[in-house]
């Protein structure tokens, strides 16, 4: 085929038809891509829009240690904070300082977006928290919860239950210091494990504004503890008696299937479980089976044993066993009580070096 | 018949794509769950069908019939894009409501399917007839399976609580397929019966024509 014939024949006039259809539709694109781009800070003032309807607010994070404005032309709308936050059982990748005027007075807000754990199958829900807050004079602090609306959610098949009811009630209970628990009443029946990770986000936009925004410090009973990982350090506690004996109330994570138990646990001053005791059975039952009644007799077992024995049972390192004792069909529920045990037998010397610095 | 109100009536009931053509069932079954998605999906597709369907036609004679799908396929992409653009910055909340199934729209049946059949054989008033039909078409029954979905499976009506009692598996995939299956069984038996009607009036007429004839 010569030259010629390529120019005339039906190929080159099907190439050139397609390159004309793509050069036009491009050039068309490209043009409206600039008339009807969304960016971030449009999106952002979207979001803000559903929480603060039919208000009039502004919307401010920090750049370079200001705090600035933020637009709706902001390509990338700079928060309160520099990384998201991991607390107990949440993260909170971005805080908003949002202000609006209502009778006469300038309203204060700090906008958190929480994302909860220990949701429906190991799920999440992403929250968006919109937290009140009063500006004295030498500190602004805290004064309770405006709003609280559903982001997003990850494996919560039955998130549809929860209504703005639910969501409300948070604001209406909040009291300075203490944290949502489902135990409390911050549940949806049928949709528990969803309202868990729920009381999760909305806890952690609580500490992350005070904590990282307000630069106020929290109390951790638990500080320089160790293996903590499978305990909420938000919920638990404990007291050393007089006996030198310690009484833990073990607040647990959940783990995989197992919900977060609720746990009594006293150490002796030999450093052996006195009682072991299950206030909140975590342990999730299904129609077919309860696996209650598959768990280890952690209650009766326990007692009486020492730190070696817990880390017998469970895999190096602490981890979830692949064979042994807690291997019972409710193998999460046990490791999870195993791990309360262990954690609390091998900090009982930090209790009562708190109790004597203190 | 008048020519357009034939393409009319083919778009919307003789024809039709989603109860007689059986096309476009992925975002049927995807968004019938709420109503306003439904008609949002609908309405869309509408306008998305009605450009492509007058573009294709005014091109049909320069585009070469080797290459004519793919001409058609940057064509109606095109205007997906643009559409989804329109949605992100005016509609957003019914931009999040399709999520992906607005992107689907490229490879929609019903669109592909009237280029094709129609557009590239007719002029543009015509296809644009024929992109409104089919387009009110699918949007009628997406819109009247989504009210049925919404309202016995959340008790809502375009997002208004209307009712407690509730069957949770119609707002599901699953439930939609099984109203939309039911609702394709009722359209096609309304339209037997129509037709069937039709035919005894016709086939009456033709014999008192026959026995007036005889007569005389």
């Amino acid at each position: 085929m010569t030259v010629k014939q390529f120019f005339k024949s039906t190929a080159f006039k099907c190439i050139m038809a397609l390159l004309a259809i793509l050069l036009v539709c491009g050039v068309f694109l490209t043009a409206m891509y600039g008339f009807l781009k969304v960016t971030e800070g449009e999106k952002l003032y979207r979001a803000v829009g559903k929480i603060y309807s039919g208000e009039s607010v502004k919307i401010y994070g920090i750049r370079d240690g200001q705090e600035v404005e933020i637009s709706k032309n902001d390509e990338k709308p700079v928060s309160m904070i520099a990384a998201p936050v991991k607390v107990a059982n949440a993260e909170v990748s971005d805080v908003y300082k949002v202000t609006y005027d209502k009778d006469g007075a300038t309203v204060l807000n700090y906008l958190a977006k929480s994302t909860g754990n220990g949701g429906f199958s190991n799920g999440t829900v992403t929250l968006w928290v919109a937290v009140t807050a009063d500006a004295g004079e030498t500190d602004t602090v805290i004064t309770g919860i405006n709003k609280i609306i559903i982001d997003s959610n990850v494996n919560q098949s039955f998130i549809g239950n929860i209504g703005s009811g639910f969501l409300d009630s948070f604001a209406e209970g909040y009291t300075d210091g203490i944290y949502y628990t489902t135990e409390a009443g911050y549940k949806v029946t049928g949709t528990s494990m969803s309202s868990n990770a729920i009381c999760n986000a909305v806890n952690g936009a609580i500490t992350c504004v005070d904590v990282n925004v307000l630069g106020h410090s929290r109390v951790n009973p638990f500080e320089n503890f160790t293996h903590t990982d499978l305990i909420n350090c938000d919920l638990s506690s404990y007291v050393v008696n007089d006996d030198n004996s310690v009484t833990y109330t073990i607040v647990t994570n959940g783990y995989v299937m197992a919900g977060a138990f609720t746990l009594e646990i006293v150490v002796a001053e030999d450093k052996t479980v006195r009682t072991f005791t299950i206030i909140k059975n975590g342990s999730t039952s299904s129609a077919t089976e309860d696996y209650k009644l598959k768990m280890f007799a952690v209650e009766t077992e326990f007692v009486g044993k020492n730190l070696e024995y817990f880390t017998a049972l469970m895999a190096d390192g602490w981890k979830h066993p692949s064979s042994g004792e807690l291997k019972t069909g409710a193998t999460n529920s046990n490791y999870n009580c195993a791990y309360a045990a262990a954690f609390a037998l091998e900090n009982y010397d930090n209790c009562i070096a708190a109790k004597e610095g203190a | 018949m008048n020519k357009y109100k034939k393409i009319t009536l083919d778009g919307l009931i003789f024809q039709n794509p989603t109860f007689m053509l059986v096309l476009g069932t992925c975002p049927t079954l995807g968004l019938i769950s709420s109503a306003f998605s439904a008609m949002g999906m609908g309405l869309t597709v509408i306008v998305i069908l009605t450009l492509s369907n007058v573009l294709i036609s005014l091109l049909r004679k320069l585009i070469p019939n080797e290459v004519r799908i793919p001409c058609y396929i940057v064509i109606i992409a095109t205007l997906v894009t643009f559409a989804r653009m329109l949605l992100e910055k005016f509609v957003p909340d019914l931009y999040d409501s399709l999520g992906g199934f607005l992107a689907l729209i490229v490879v929609n049946c019903i669109i592909l399917g009237r280029a094709e059949a129609f557009a590239n054989k007719h002029n543009p008033l015509e296809a644009a007839v024929d992109g409104i039909a089919n387009g009110l078409g699918f949007t009628c029954a997406l819109t009247v399976m989504g009210v049925v979905c919404e309202f016995l499976g959340k008790g809502s009506l375009f997002g208004y609580h209307i009712m407690d009692f509730k069957i949770g598996m119609l707002a599901t995939p699953a439930g939609a397929f099984i109203v939309y299956g039911l609702s394709i069984a009722l359209f096609v038996y309304v339209i037997d019966v129509f037709q069937r009607a039709r035919r005894v009036k016709a086939n009456k007429l033709a014999r008192e024509n026959l026995m007036t004839q005889g007569v005389e």
